[in-house]
């Protein structure tokens, strides 16, 4: 009858979950400064022992906020700098590059959904908390998200072939 | 690239970008924490550590589980206290070896009871007053689980363990006369209490207290009771609707698939008076690969909010699925057709270090789009809802229409709107589920972002006086 409550007795250091955010909010801006600044700030807000049974996927929650705060800022001042694509200053391999290229041209539902699928290594049940949808609905935008993404990376290949 | 490889790239991706080079300093409070335990507290815990060695706890327990296994026939009836403070009655659930009945009281305009009996399911539905027979091993059929009903009282009943510390068994006063024992343990965010009989050894209430939310539940039990012959029959004059007999009689009307792709069939598509799309589907029994729609397209320049989605069945893995597809703003009624893309995928081996499966999919070959043509319903659901059992769900319908129409307006950004949805799903829950916090903090996260701080720090100061 009860359903699982998020407070624990035990608190938790948010540091622990400081990764976790990190690769989300790197894989939803591309810019490994801008996803340090918004792990920093998620753990930063927490206290040092938190007693939320769901500590990842709230942490997660702030950040995809944070995120959605910081992406609106940037498409009201960005400047569009040489082929439409933003000024990477980090080392990344070129496989993951065109991943984060690949994630870009996805629907927002589906880019999310991967990302804390994937990248942060939730599992579904999670998945589905922390968009607060239905399992089945986190399942059918896994399959899609998946789908898209192959469509996307097959199409993105042949473009490099013929350029 | 199939899907097995997209969710490899995925993870090689995370690995890649590794994690934040970046760590928190922390000032840790040097106030130093002083835990007074008092000498009469460790010696009372002493004291019961003596009164009950474990072999005592042990045989009663076994005492407990036999006697429960010997039972041959119980009833239970479960209350749940309200915010109110008063206790609704929410389950009766009565059995005997092979046959089973439970009624559900709550939510009201829900009342419902199952029986199961032989090899058949029966529903009775009293708000629409039907009756919906199925076979006990078709899908979806609520409440059963593994095994008999005693053995999952008896594993909810003994969660305690003789080994378990917060275990206490210790004498308690009578009740209505009888003798009786009283059997407590805690479980993290929960405590229980059993009150048995000493005579039989059976439960006679049950009590089950949870921390946050706060919930009281409670349970009345008898054993070994005669109960009258209708019990476990059909005993209202409702309409009733066999699956046995309808789904055949649907599949036989809709033999030739209006659209197919990989075994995949469309068996009907229908636009109803509220703009509303709804697909019949159903794969080629014992075929392996699972499909489901990836992409739909309705009305023009309309924007659909992902689909409700049921099943009904006679027989294990076939079943008719039904897709509902609501556009997010009222739109024409003259559609004529709608289209959709499918994705296959064969259930994949478990990838180690993950708790789900991996799916691998199929390909779709290209041409993947089914056209398909819509005839008009006129009303708000297909007929066919009726027939083949669907009414079951029209309380998950209204919630999921809800929750995908909010979904879908706050990826359009209009957030204002969304917020009021997701306020109005949090309306149909108390403050004892998580459901109440859960739907609110959704809206407020929406009313923050429309720049509402009206609505948003009502909602707060809601959340807070229940914290």
């Amino acid at each position: 009858m009860a359903v699982s409550w998020p407070w624990s007795i035990k608190g938790t250091d948010p540091v622990e979950y400081l990764d976790d955010v990190y690769r989300y909010s790197r894989a939803r801006l591309g810019s490994r400064e801008d996803a340090e600044d918004i792990a920093m700030e998620v753990v930063q807000s927490l206290p040092a022992s938190c007693k939320r049974r769901d500590l990842r996927i709230y942490m997660i929650g702030i950040a995809r906020r944070k995120i959605a705060d910081r992406l609106r800022r940037i498409r009201r001042t960005v400047e569009i700098s040489e082929n439409g694509k933003g000024t990477r200053f980090d080392h990344l391999s070129d496989e993951a590059m065109q991943v984060e290229q690949v994630l870009a041209l996805l629907t927002e539902d589906q880019r999310e959904a991967l990302t804390l699928k994937y990248v942060v290594g939730m599992s579904t049940e999670e998945v589905a908390v922390a968009l607060a949808k239905s399992q089945a609905a986190v399942d059918s935008l896994l399959q899609r998200g998946r789908a898209s993404f192959a469509r996307e990376w097959d199409a993105l290949l042949c473009e490099q072939v013929i350029s | 690239m199939n899907e097995r490889e997209v969710s490899e790239k995925l993870e090689s991706y995370s690995q890649a970008i590794g994690g934040s080079s970046r760590r928190p300093t922390r000032h840790r409070s040097k106030r130093p924490w002083m835990v007074l335990v008092p000498i009469g507290a460790i010696a009372v815990c002493g004291f019961l550590l003596v009164s009950w060695p474990r072999y005592a706890a042990a045989a009663t327990l076994r005492r407990f589980g036999d006697a429960l296994t010997s039972a041959k026939s119980f009833e239970g009836n479960m209350y749940f206290l309200n915010e109110k403070g008063k206790w609704d009655h929410w389950l009766r659930t009565c059995h005997v070896p092979g046959r089973w009945r439970i009624e559900r009281y709550v939510p009201a305009n829900l009342q419902e009871q199952w029986i199961y009996k032989d090899d058949i399911a029966i529903a009775e539905f009293n708000s629409i007053q039907r009756a919906v027979i199925r076979p006990r091993d078709a899908e979806p059929n609520p409440f059963l689980s593994e095994g008999e009903p005693i053995d999952i009282i008896k594993s909810q009943l003994l969660m305690a363990k003789d080994d378990d510390s917060t275990l206490k068994i210790e004498d308690a006063a009578d009740v209505d006369g009888n003798a009786v024992y009283k059997v407590s343990y805690k479980k993290p965010n929960r405590r229980v209490e059993l009150i048995v009989s000493r005579k039989s050894d059976l439960p006679i209430t049950a009590d089950s207290w949870f921390d946050s939310p706060k919930q009281h539940a409670h349970w009345d039990y008898r054993f070994n009771v005669d109960f009258p012959k209708e019990t476990f029959e059909v005993t209202k004059a409702y309409q009733v609707i066999d699956l046995r007999l309808t789904v055949p009689a649907f599949l036989a009307s809709h033999s030739t698939p209006l659209a197919s792709q990989s075994g995949w069939g469309v068996l009907d598509a229908c636009l109803t008076d509220d703009g509303a799309i709804w697909i019949a589907a159903r794969s080629n029994p014992g075929k392996t690969v699972e499909t489901m729609p990836a992409s739909f397209v309705g009305a023009k320049n309309v924007t659909y909010a992902a689909p409700v989605s049921f099943q009904t069945s006679i027989a294990k893995n076939d079943p008719i699925c039904i897709y509902g597809y609501f556009p997010v703003d009222p739109t024409e009624l003259s559609l004529k057709t709608c289209s959709m893309t499918l994705s296959h995928f064969t259930p994949g081996k478990p990838v180690p270090g993950h708790s789900d499966q991996v799916y691998a999919s199929q390909v779709i070959p290209d041409g993947g789009i089914l056209h398909i043509a819509l005839r008009r319903e006129h009303s708000i659901l297909p007929k066919y809802f009726e027939t083949l059992g669907l009414e079951t769900w029209l309380r998950e319908l209204a919630f999921y229409k809800s929750e995908n129409r909010a979904n879908a307006l706050a990826s359009k950004g209009r957030m204002a709107e969304a917020g009021k949805i997701y306020e109005q799903i949090a309306s149909t829950s108390t403050s004892q589920f998580a459901s109440y916090y859960t739907w609110r903090e959704q809206a407020i996260r929406c009313y923050d972002a429309a720049h509402d701080k009206v609505d948003a720090d009502r909602l707060r100061a809601e959340l807070a006086a229940h914290r």
